[in-house]
This record gives C-alpha cells, structure tokens and sequence, in this order.
C-alpha cells in the first residue's frame, strides 16, 4: 500500500514516514508542489496525505490535478489552517477527509486505515484478529461466534487500537478520538481509562486474549 | 446641558429680563405721554375759553354757558391771585351715570375784568383704555420679537452644529472590532472639517493598530500549530522505543503541558475567529433541548470528578448562532467543572431571559471585576486561561450579557438574553 506524504516540514514528514514505515504502507515524501505534482502524474498512490500551504503552490490546486487524472487515491488534508472555509473547499474538491495540526500519529493512522479500508475495501468490512472478528460498518464484535456487548465508545476505542496496532498510544489521542469534535471541551481524558479497564474486562471475559497493554506513564498498546 | 440649550439658555434669560424691565417703563411712558397730552389739552381749552369769552357781549350770561358743557364750570369768585391747579379725581359723569377718573384744572379767567374761576374736566377713561391698548400691543410685539429670535437662532444653531451631533453620534457607535475606520462628509465650517479629518485619523489609525495587532496574534497561532505538530510527533514516535520508567514519567508530564499548549493555541485562534468569521446568522434555537444535549456531553468528565449537575431549565427558544451558542456554554460548563471540587453539584437554571449556572467554590483571589480577562487564574488548576474571555467576547460581539457574582460560598455565571431574541 503506498502512501504520499505531501508536507514541506520535512521533521513532520519524516516522522508521518516512520510511524507509518513499521506497517504494510510504503511511504514517499514530497516537500513542495513540484515534486508532489510530478510523483501524481507519475505514479499510483492509495493515500495522499497532503498540506495546503506548500512552497510553489497551494496544495488544493494539487488536489485539482489530482481529480483531472481520475485516479482513485484518498486524500486527507492535513493543514495548520484549520479554518472552516478551507476544509469547506477541500472536502469540494474531492479530499476524503480534514486533519487539522498539530495531529496525533495515532489519529492519523486511524484515519488513513478508514479511508484505504473504505477505498480499497469496498464492502469487505470484516477485520479478524485471532479468535476476534470486527465488523467495521455494522460497529460490533464477535468473539468466538458471541457477539460481545459493546458501546458505541468502546467499540471505537477497540478500532482505533487496532488500527494502531502494536504501537503505543497515548490517553490524550485516545480521549481526542473518542470525543471527536467535543475534545477540545475536556481539561483532562481520565475517562479513558474506565472505558479501557471495561472493554479489556468485556474481551478477555468473552475468551479472547489479553491484546490491550498498559503502558506506564504513556498510553495504551494493541499488542499481536 | 447640550451645547444648543446652553446658548439658548443666555438668550432667553436675557430676553425674559429685557420683557420684565421694559414693559413697566414703556407703560410709564405712554402714560406720562398721554398725561402731559391731556394736561396740554386742559390749558388749550382754557386758552380757548378766554379767546371766546372776550369776544361776548358784556351782558352775556356766562354762568349760563357752562350748562352745555358738563365738562365746564364757570363760578365767579372774589380774587383774581389765584394759583391754577391741576388733579385726577374720581367724578360723576352725567353722560354714563358712572363715576369715573377725571382729569380736572382749575384756573381763573377774566369777563369783564371780573375774575371767574374755570374748572376744565377731561375723562380719563378714554385715555386708559388707549394706554391699556398701547401696552398690550407693543408688549405682544415685543414677546413675538424675543420669541422668534430664539427660534430663529435655534433653528440657526441646530443647523450649524448638525455636524458636530452627527460626528458625535458616529464617535458614539465606533467599535474598533468591527466598523471600518470612520469617514465623515464635508461640512462648511472649517472647524468641524478639522475635527473630523482629526478624528478621521485617529480611528483609521486605531482600526490599523487593531487589525495589525489581530493579524500578528492570528499568523503567530497559525505557525506555532507547525512546530506544535512537529514536537508532537516526535515525541509520539519517542513512545514507540523503550522508554524506562523514568522516562515515561517525563514524556507523560510533557504531553500534558504540550496538550495545554495546543489547546491554548486554538484558543487564542478562536478568540480572533469570533469577530471575523462570518458566523453570526442566527438561527431559532431551542435552549432548554440545547442545554440539556450540551450537559450530557459533559456528564462523563463530571462523574469522572464525582459531581453532579442539577439542572432546572424553562422551556426557552433564542434567535442565537448556534455555534457562539456552543462555544459559550461550554466555556461556562467546563469552567465550572474546573473549579468544583469533586462531591459538589453544579447548577444550571433558567428564568425569563437569563441563564444561570453556579458551582460552590471559594472566593476569587484576585479582583472579581478582572475574572473575564485573559489569563486571569486563581489557582493552579489546569484552564488555559482564556475559556471566560471567549465568553465575554461573544456577549460583545452579540449584544448579550453577561455577568458574574459570588455570594454564600458560590460562583454564578449568568447570561442574559435580550428580549428580541427571545420567542416564548
């Protein structure tokens, strides 16, 4: 799966290529509007992660280009302007999906696996881990063909470990994914860990291993 | 006092006392002017008299004359010394049958070398009721005259300083968030042309100040969201290697203070946002239906502290901006969740027009007056410091209001709706 990182901050670039460089995806750079423009026409991309404010060029017009080659790569924006207008136009155009910085690699992940699971997979909604099957679209769980009784919330706090799977995340991504657009509201995300300590509970009870791990000071970790 | 009333005020004291003073002596002199006419006329008659008697035959009755002229007596008397006089006294007329104020001399004339005392009598009435008529017609001349200068030079006034009320008034309704600088248009005065091309200026140069201050704010926001998404990725790929346990301590206590840094930055960018975007069309909203949604979203960071919410709400419908509407509460909402220690019940409730939410708490350490400033903190709790001054930024830029007050140990927050935008 290949993925282009179009950023001109070469640290944030280097640091969305190595988070994603330890998974299946294969990671290109591209620090300006030049060579993001050239590697469009060139090649075949699953995901583009793009900027708006790129030296040479303003990366909706790439974006433009991007929809005249018809190709189906997804494209999440990913801007320090988080400004209603910009992601109102974005979204026009044809972006997949708006990634206000300053981001979490975590959240990043998540989103760039919703939108190759809804590009690439059409309808193939299914992800299975050992004796656990995740039905994304219908939001549920079975674990050996039980159905495990989840919330909405911890339902997508398992999706979103998962699809940061045996990496490290932290409370605060978690507890920004999970309250969405309502995160800026909270002071603190301590609510995390009861959603945590219930859904471990709800999964090892209904026979499944031990995925979730604690990492002191840190976060959590979908381990396999 | 205006300007105007003031400048009438001397006029028209000036004219009341030039009225008081002018109408005594006026009446004065149109009497002593008519007085000394009927005096005048008094000793012409006299004259007059003589001339004719002189020329009778001496046989003639003169006693017997005088009984055609009520208003002559002749009576003969013994000395020919005798000192004219001249009085007003009330006498019978036989003509009205009335007794009224006569003009009388008397004086002597000579028939025949005899001395003969002439008593000449005018009535006065005539004569009054001229003076009377005199008076009232120049005293109402007089009051239209003072009368139509003062409206005159009202109007004359008003006119003239139209200018400056119209500068006032524009002065009045300047917001330097807002309006564009002030242009006025040209008046004939010079003065006014100067004070408006001054305050002109002035506003042009404050709205640049402004609006170069928001902008340095608005850019420094925006390019610190870089460096902010750098270092946090960094140090999430920091928290892929394997950290001791030492260090995972620190990398949480940086976290924590990097997601304060963040979110004070978008604070700082929504403090900005609020009186440049766009986003104030109202809209019908439901605020019990709102509050109720808003308070659930929070329910879970409340039950984290162990604090409850008791919430009496009226059935309330505002013509509000939904967004702001959001933005406000929430910053009240979680402000009070802030500053509630954990057992306590925050409550939120609505009469009329107003909104109120209170948390029991201590005093503020500093002056209640400043707890809607930016970066006022009490404590060491961990608001970014500016959730309050958004608050109060909304209630300016939509004309609601809001206030604060402490009593009985508690902290209220109340907003205010006006009426117009209220729909029971």
């Amino acid at each position: 799966m290949k993925i282009l990182i179009v950023e001109d901050e070469k640290p944030l670039a280097e640091s969305m290529a190595a988070y994603f460089s330890e998974t299946d995806y294969l990671c290109e750079l591209a620090p300006d509007y030049e060579s993001a423009s050239e590697k469009i026409a060139l090649h075949e991309y699953d995901c583009i992660l793009l900027d708006i404010t790129l030296p040479g060029g303003n990366g909706l017009k790439l974006l433009q280009e991007l929809k005249s080659y018809r190709k189906n790569a997804g494209v999440i924006i990913v801007s320090a302007k988080n400004s209603i207008d910009d992601k109102i136009k974005g979204l026009d155009i044809g972006a997949d999906d708006y990634l206000p910085k300053p981001f979490h690699l975590a959240e990043l992940g998540a989103r760039v696996n919703a939108l190759i699971r809804r590009k690439k997979f059409e309808g193939e909604t299914f992800l299975y881990i050992g004796n656990m099957q995740l039905d994304v679209a219908g939001k549920s769980v079975t674990i050996l063909n039980k159905k495990l009784d989840l919330t909405k919330s911890e339902f997508d706090l398992l999706l979103f470990l998962i699809s940061n799977k045996n990496k490290v995340v932290s409370k605060n991504a978690i507890g920004e994914h999970l309250s969405g657009d309502e995160a800026d509201r909270f002071d603190n995300f301590d609510f995390v860990y009861s959603h945590i300590k219930n859904l471990k509970k709800k999964m090892t009870e209904a026979g499944s291993a031990d995925y979730i791990k604690t990492i002191y000071g840190l976060g959590y970790k979908f381990e396999r | 006092m205006r300007l105007l009333s003031r400048t009438l005020l001397n006029l028209s004291v000036y004219s009341v006392i030039i009225l008081i003073l002018v109408t005594p002596v006026f009446y004065r002199i149109i009497n002593r002017i008519i007085w000394d006419e009927v005096d005048e006329n008094l000793f012409l008659q006299k004259n007059e008299i003589q001339i004719r008697i002189n020329r009778l035959k001496p046989d003639t009755d003169l006693l017997g004359w005088q009984s055609l002229d009520s208003n002559i007596k002749i009576e003969p008397i013994s000395t020919t010394f005798f000192r004219d006089s001249l009085f007003t006294h009330q006498q019978y007329n036989s003509v009205t049958g009335e007794t009224e104020p006569y003009r009388v001399l008397i004086t002597s004339v000579i028939f025949q070398n005899k001395p003969y005392l002439l008593t000449a009598r005018v009535s006065l009435l005539e004569q009054e009721d001229l003076i009377k008529a005199l008076a009232v017609t120049q005293s109402i001349a007089l009051v239209l005259l003072l009368a139509g200068m003062l409206v005159i030079n009202w109007r004359n006034s008003s006119a003239l300083w139209k200018p400056f009320y119209k500068t006032l008034d524009s002065l009045q309704k300047f917001e330097l968030e807002k309006a564009k600088p002030l242009s006025f248009t040209q008046s004939k005065i010079k003065e006014f042309n100067d004070l408006n091309k001054a305050i002109a200026q002035l506003t042009a140069r404050d709205h640049q100040v402004y609006r170069n201050q928001k902008e340095f704010t608005e850019n420094a926001s925006h390019e610190i969201q870089t460096p902010l998404a750098i270092v946090q990725s960094k140090m999430e790929m920091l928290m892929q290697t394997n950290l001791t346990k030492e260090q995972a301590g620190l990398m949480e206590e940086m976290m924590i203070a990097l997601a304060r840094l963040s979110r004070l930055n978008k604070g700082l960018l929504l403090l900005i946002k609020i009186d440049s975007l766009p986003f104030l069309e109202r809209e019908k909203v439901n605020l019990k239906e709102f509050l109720e949604k808003l308070i659930l979203v929070y329910q879970a960071e409340a039950n984290q502290k162990t604090i409850s919410f008791q919430v009496s709400l009226q059935h309330q419908e505002i013509f509000f901006n939904p967004l702001l509407l959001d933005i406000l509460f929430s910053n009240l909402l979680s402000n009070a969740i802030r500053h509630t220690s954990p057992g306590n019940i925050i409550s939120i409730f609505s009469s009329l027009q107003q909104i109120t939410i209170s948390n029991p708490g201590e005093a503020l350490p500093f002056d209640p007056e400043k707890i809607f400033n930016r970066f006022q903190k009490g404590s060491s709790k961990s608001g970014a410091g500016i959730g309050l001054a958004i608050v109060k930024r909304i209630a300016e830029t939509t004309g609601i209001f809001v206030q604060y007050e402490f009593y009985n140990h508690t902290h209220f927050f109340s907003i205010f709706f006006e009426k117009n935008r209220l729909s029971h």
